[in-house]
This record gives C-alpha cells, structure tokens and sequence, in this order.
C-alpha cells in the first residue's frame, strides 16, 4: 500500500496504520523536536514502523531493540527514544531484556504492538495469545497463559505502565502523550487486531474485553494496580501504574557533571597516555 | 647464556598464593630484575589447587618454561597435577614447616608471608627491603603486622639457598595486567562504552575498564547477557560512541548474531574475546587458541571484518587501539583474540614501550540531503549519527537503500552486496605485517600469532644459527601480504598453535596455498612450553 510516497509492507486494516497516525499525531500535538527523535525497532510487522515514518532509527535484531535503545539513550541523553515493535518482538524474544530494563529504568518510550499473534511468521501464538487459540502449529489450541506485560511491568516496580487500544484515538494519544511526558522507562502496550491471522481477537472482541481505569483508580498505588491487572477478567486500559524514580542516565557518573553526549567530547587518550608517563617516571 | 631460576608456587585458593605473588612481582621491579609471571588456576571461589610461576631472569623473558627450580607447595605434598613440573634438579618444599613458623606467630594465615621472606632469601634480596614491602602491605591493618613480620623474619632466615645470578636492568619497569592493557589500548582508541556480562577470562577487561571509568568518563555496563551486551555496544556505536564488548568463546557465541547486525547496517564495534577451551564450558580457567575460525566465520552472509592477535600486554595497548581505528575506518566488526595464559601472565614493561596514540574520528555532520549508505568508491558511506546536522539517520539490519529504506530490489541488493564487501581490498592493504623473530635466513620458520610471541622472543637466541626462526603475527585476518615472501623461503613451515585443529594453520594454506610441513598443536588446556616448541622445532628441522 503506498502511503506518503512510500510502500507500506502491512496488510490493509492491519492495526498498525491506525498505530502509525496515533504516533504522528502525539509527535505534531507535543511539538517534540524532529531532529532529536530516534526510533528502535527489531523486527516484525510492527517492527517496521520507523521505515514509515520520517526520523532517524535503528532497525535491529528480533528482540534486541530494547538495549540498543538503553545505549542510544545513555550515549546520547539529550534524544528523545521510542523503542518500538510487536508483541512477539519484545515479549518473547525480547523478554529478558524487558525485565531488565524495567529495572535500569532509561528514559525511553516503548511501545508494543500487541495483536496477541504472530503476523509476518504467519500466524501462530505470541507469548500473549489467549489460551485455546487455534494456530497452524498450536493446533490443538494454546496451552500456555499469556503473558500479562503490565503486571510484569508492575512487580518490576516500571516506572510508567500503560495500555491502550489503537482505535480508540483519542485516549491512545493521551496516554502515549503523558508516556513521553513522563520522566523514566514507560511502556505502552498497545492493543490492536491482526486482520490476516486473529479472527478471535477482534475489535469487537477487544471492546468486550477491555475497560479504562476509572479517576479513581491510584496509579502510585502498586499493589492496587497489580490487583487491577489480575482480578479481572477484561484487560485494563489507561495509565495503570506510576512510580518515581531516577532514570538510567542520571544515575550514570559520566553525567554527573558534563551533560554533554559521548560523541560532543573530547578525545581522552592522550590524557591518559600522559596520565600513564607521569606514573611511569 | 643467560641465567634464569623458576619458582613455582602452588596452594589452594584462599592459601594466599597470589599475595606472595604481587609482593615477588614488586619486589623484582624495585630490584630491577626481569621477570615473567604465568597462573594457573581452578575453576572454584576458593579450594582447589592453583599455581604460579615466578621466572627471573638477567635478560628480558617473556614465556612459561616446563622447568622448576624451586617448587613450594603450601600443601603437604605435591599436587599430582604438578609432577611433571618437578625434576631430580627441583627442590620441593611442603607447606608444613611455613605453616609451623605461621602457627608459631599465632595465625596460620601467616604461612603465606613466611613463603615471601623464604623468597626474599631465596633471591639475596636483604631483609630490610622484604620487611618494608610486609609493612606496606599491611599498613591498613596493623594488628596483623607484628605476626607477619615475625613470620617474614623467621621464612628468611630458614632459606640457605641463596641465588645471586640476576644483573640487573637499568630503566625503570613497571607493569601491566594484560586486562588493563587492552583497556588502555581501548581508550587510546576512543572507546567510551563497554557493555559485557562476565566471563571467564575475558572479565578482566571490564573489570579495568571500570577502574578506569571514574577518571576517564567511560559508560560501563553489565548487561543481562551477552546479546544485550553486543546490541547495547552497536547501539551506542550508532549513536556516535565508540564502544565494545569483551567475553570468551562461550558468550561470543551468544554475540554472534550482533557480529551479523554489525556488518549489515555498517555499524562498527569492537569485540574482545579471551579464549578459553571449548566446546561449550570446556575448561572455565584454562588457555587456548581454539576461537579463532569463530570469530573468522561468525554471522551469516558475506561482510568484511578484521581479526587481531596481540602477542603480549605492550602488543596488546598499541593493537587494541588499532583495531578501534580499523573498526571506525572501515565501519566493521573487529575482534581482538586473547587467552587466559596472556590475561594471566605479567611482566615488565618500560616507559618507551608504549608508544603515542594516534586518533582520527570518522563521524560526519549531516545535512538535509544526507544518506546513511551513499555509494562511494571505497563502498565505505561518511557515517552520520542522529542529531548531529540536520539530516535524518536510518539504519536498517533489512537490505536498504542508499537512504536506509528497506528494498527488495535485486539490483539495489547486489550493489549493497559489493559495497560492504568492497572495503576489504583497503582492509587487506592496512593490515599489520607479521614479524620475523630470529635469523633472517632460516630453513624452518615457526608460525605464531598471539600470546605465542613470548616463547618466540625466548627461543630466538638459544636458536639462533640452528636455521630456525619465528614469524609472528599480531593480525590473523585479513592476513598481510607481506607473509608471503616470509612464507615462501622456508623449506618448511611450521605452526605453532593452542589448538586440535591448526586454524592459522589452514587460513595460511587457504590464503597463499602453501604447504604447512608441520603443525605445532597443544589443546589440553596449558600453555606451550618454551622447551616443547624448542624441541618440537628442531626435530622438524632435523
């Protein structure tokens, strides 16, 4: 399909075109600046979405966008970092390196297509998969539970968890926007359908399944939002948990006092080899 | 002929070994002697047997020789392990009688300073200086001083064996852990990232590079394992940092997919890899040059890379920092093999020996217009980084367009196929000689690469008019062309190697089709011997 002069290799209704504007939109609405954008992806049909959208990135490895991202970020922290791609992505291959870096807590925005399907491998389960989904290899339907990334993300004390639901514009954009806004690892995971592969997971079937935190929902409150995720049976939306804390970057030493990013600096060997003369004297 | 004594000290880890070691090490730079120390240890936190040998020379030695003077165990007999260490000419002494004058001092933890002042006799150092080095050592804790120095006083006077051979060297030496010394070489090659989950031997790079990171503002970063730790090094490369990683064959396994992503999105990082004997765990402690086709043929489909082989820990500075420049020249993977026998050898070294760096940054300022993967002659594209200049950076592991749009296109492929391939000519032309050790006219030269040099430096003149010489090479691929005149005046080749196979061996054979008469092979988890490879060589020119 092409779109802004540029073929676009999703099928079309793939949720990630409506992905794809929400994302615009955010960027347009909160005026980020273009040049600091950069976008990390890995690989997958929503891995593509850095190819189709006009700032810098670094499409990677199946699974690996997240510690390149960390690297990007704390190599330069002055970038603004979208890490980006679908469930199979960062779930599944990715998954060690989602706990982790929860953990580290970086300063970047990762977003997560999550169709509960594998889509460009053609069809079989993702690690979110509802279980008793019929697939060319689970034939008997999926045996295992899904993987619930936001009560992950929350036993992980993530310091922004967030769902939404791609064809509810609106609200996706609000929470992406405060997901940029806010200081820290935050992580979207982003509902969408798999027109070609999920005849289960519909948007009807999404609509009945889902529901928004309410006002008074208490994102600070970890085991209020841990409980949010497992006593129901509808999957949350909205922002689900928050908590403080300082990111990756300020805790690195390197910037304590120079904020510069790596490449502004300059050249430190032949400090250190005048460093290593002057011992050796 | 020059005069050398080994000692061999063995115990368990946590007998205190290695501190006998670090004072001997200190004590033989302050006494201006040459030395050459190598380990040997279990893989275990403590236990175990382990053992190091303490080389003392009047004339620079830079290898582990099969032959002991003095074997001190702090056991109470020999380890097996160790007997064909042990001659009729080696005096043997058994960790008893320390151990009783450390009891004698109230702390059977003294044992190990009773050992150094028996060393401190052993080689007419005078008891003042020995007893100055104890008191340093135990400045922090000074309840511990009076029973270490009683111990000390009681181990020297208990040595009658005093050897008084060494002349000793004039300039000033200092050392260097061979871990330190390819963080040094990294720094002086720009590198201001390293991102490694720790792995035996290879964990000493990190270790250094974290020591110096306060200092000199380096990002270090344990990664959850070394996939994250070779996407983290690339991603911060692309982001204009000069970064790499460090592990062993084990965990490069795990990176390999990372060499790949290197390659197709021309993103350049440094891999330090110190080997060990595989297949998978293998021997943890041990030493090999078993990775070397490893790292040569590492990630699918065709791209250019380089591969170096420092020979000791002054090779080591100068050729880490090289391969910073090459991997930033030429936008490809680089790696720098090591062995645990190299991290786990030292020696000394002088201030003249490590030379000036020379560094030239490659990143550009982009414009509007700018194209991550223009076409050049040289298939290497200026490389841009994201908000430096105007223009838009776009990086892609998928086949790409010059813009880094994801392509199809046949036509496009192949250009891309021949541009990242195109830099090997540039690639081959900069590689580093091998060097000729000994003779410049030779029937049979000894191939090595790596930690390797040190026995070729130590049999130079014990072979010297005997028709045999060394070629060593501190660059493994692309190999210079420069070797093939060394190659084609030998009658016969030989290839010294740690490893079952000869890989250098074949790469040679490979390269310029020449015959290998004999492969020097060693692959049970020790280093070679100098007397081996002496022996070894002389049969073959026989």
């Amino acid at each position: 399909m092409i779109i802004d002069g540029m073929d676009l290799a999703w099928c079309p209704g793939c949720g990630n075109f409506a992905i794809r504007g929400i994302i615009k939109a955010v960027i347009e609405e909160l005026d980020l600046d273009k040049n600091k954008i950069v976008f990390v992806s890995g690989i997958g049909q929503a891995a593509k979405m850095p190819q189709y959208l006009d700032y810098s990135f670094f499409n990677g490895l199946h699974g690996r966008a997240i510690p390149a991202a960390l690297a990007i970020k704390a190599s330069n922290p002055g970038l603004i970092v979208f890490a980006e791609g679908g469930d199979g992505d960062m779930y599944g291959e990715g998954g060690n390196h989602f706990i982790h870096n929860i953990r580290r807590n970086p300063d970047i925005i990762h977003i997560v297509h999550n169709n509960m399907v594998y889509g460009l491998t053609k069809g079989q389960a993702s690690p979110t998969s509802q279980t008793g989904f019929v697939t060319p290899v689970q034939t008997n339907g999926v045996t295992t539970s899904p993987f619930d990334p936001i009560a992950v993300a929350i036993s992980l004390g993530a310091s922004f968890a967030a769902r939404a639901f791609a064809p509810d514009r609106k609200e996706a954009v609000k929470i992406i926007k405060e997901a940029v806004n806010h200081k820290g690892y935050s992580l979207v995971d982003m509902l969408h359908t798999c027109v070609s592969f999920n005849k289960i997971n519909t948007n009807s079937w999404f609509k009945e399944n889902t529901f928004y935190v309410g006002k008074e929902h208490d994102v600070y409150d970890q085991n209020a939002a841990f409980s949010v995720c497992t006593n129901n049976k509808k999957l949350p939306l909205g922002v689900i948990f928050k908590k403080e804390r300082k990111t990756y970057e300020q805790q690195l030493d390197i910037y304590k006092e120079d904020k510069r990013a790596l490449y502004e600096r300059e050249y430190i060997g032949d400090r250190l080899y005048n460093d290593i003369k002057q011992v050796m004297k | 002929m020059s005069k050398e004594i080994s000692i061999v000290l063995s115990g368990e880890a946590g007998q205190g070994i290695k501190t006998v070691e670090l004072l001997m090490a200190e004590l033989l730079k302050v006494r201006k002697h040459y030395f050459f120390i190598s380990r040997e240890y279990m893989s275990r936190v403590r236990g175990g047997i382990n053992s190091t040998q303490i080389i003392i020379s009047d004339i620079p030695v830079n290898s582990y020789s099969d032959q002991t003077d003095l074997f001190i165990t702090m056991t109470n007999e020999v380890p097996k392990r160790y007997s064909h260490r042990i001659s009729s000419d080696t005096v043997v002494l058994t960790g008893e009688r320390f151990i009783e004058i450390a009891k004698g001092q109230g702390n059977e933890k003294f044992a190990n300073t009773a050992v150094f002042g028996y060393l401190c006799a052993y080689i007419s150092a005078d008891e003042k200086t020995g007893i100055g080095m104890i008191k340093e050592n135990f400045k922090k804790r000074p309840e511990l001083l009076e029973g270490n120095k009683k111990a000390f006083i009681e181990g020297f006077s208990l040595c009658d064996l005093q050897k008084n051979v060494f002349a000793k060297y004039r300039a000033k030496h200092h050392m260097i852990e061979t871990g330190m010394a390819v963080a040094y070489g990294a720094l002086f090659g720009g590198c201001e990232f390293i991102a490694a989950y720790p792995m035996s031997p290879s964990t000493t790079v990190l270790n250094s590079m974290a020591e110096l990171s306060g200092e000199y503002n380096i990002l270090v970063e344990q990664a959850e394992d070394e996939i994250a730790a070779v996407n983290m090094a690339i991603g911060a490369s692309f982001a204009g940092a000069r970064a790499m990683v460090t592990t062993s064959g084990g965990g490069f396994a795990l990176m390999e997919e990372g060499v790949s992503l290197s390659g197709a999105t021309e993103t350049p990082v440094v891999i330090h890899l110190g080997q060990r004997p595989g297949p998978a765990t293998g021997l943890p402690t041990r030493t090999e040059q078993g990775d070397l086709e490893l790292v040569l043929y590492a990630g699918h489909g065709d791209f250019q890379r380089a591969v170096y082989s420092p020979g000791d820990q002054t090779d080591a500075i100068g050729i880490t920092a090289k391969a910073f420049d090459t991997a930033y020249k030429y936008q490809v993977p680089v790696f720098i093999l090591t062995d645990q026998y190299m991290i786990d050898s030292l020696k000394p070294i002088r201030k003249s020996m490590i030379q000036k760096p020379k560094y030239k940054s490659y990143i550009v300022k982009t414009d509007k217009d700018y194209e991550r993967y223009t076409y050049t002659k040289s298939g290497i594209s200026p490389m841009g980084i994201p908000s430096y200049g105007s223009g838009v950076v776009r990086v892609d592991s998928d086949e790409h367009d010059e813009k880094g749009r994801i392509t199809e296109d046949h036509v496009t492929r192949e250009k891309m196929v021949k541009k990242r391939n195109k830099r090997k000519a540039a690639l081959e032309k900069d590689a580093i000689a091998p060097k000729l050790i000994g003779d410049e006219s030779y029937k049979v030269l000894g191939v090595c690469y790596g930690s390797n040099l040190g026995h070729a430096l130590d049999l130079a003149e014990p072979l010297k008019g005997s028709g045999i010489s060394f070629l060593h090479f501190s660059q493994l691929y692309p190999i210079s062309d420069a070797a093939k005149g060394y190659l084609d005046k030998a009658s016969l080749i030989a290839v010294i190697e740690n490893n079952y196979t000869g890989q250098f061996a074949d790469m040679l054979k490979l390269r310029f089709g020449v015959n290998i008469g004999k492969r020097i092979l060693k692959y049970n988890g020790e280093p070679f011997s100098r007397q081996e490879i002496e022996k070894a060589l002389r049969e073959a020119a026989e």
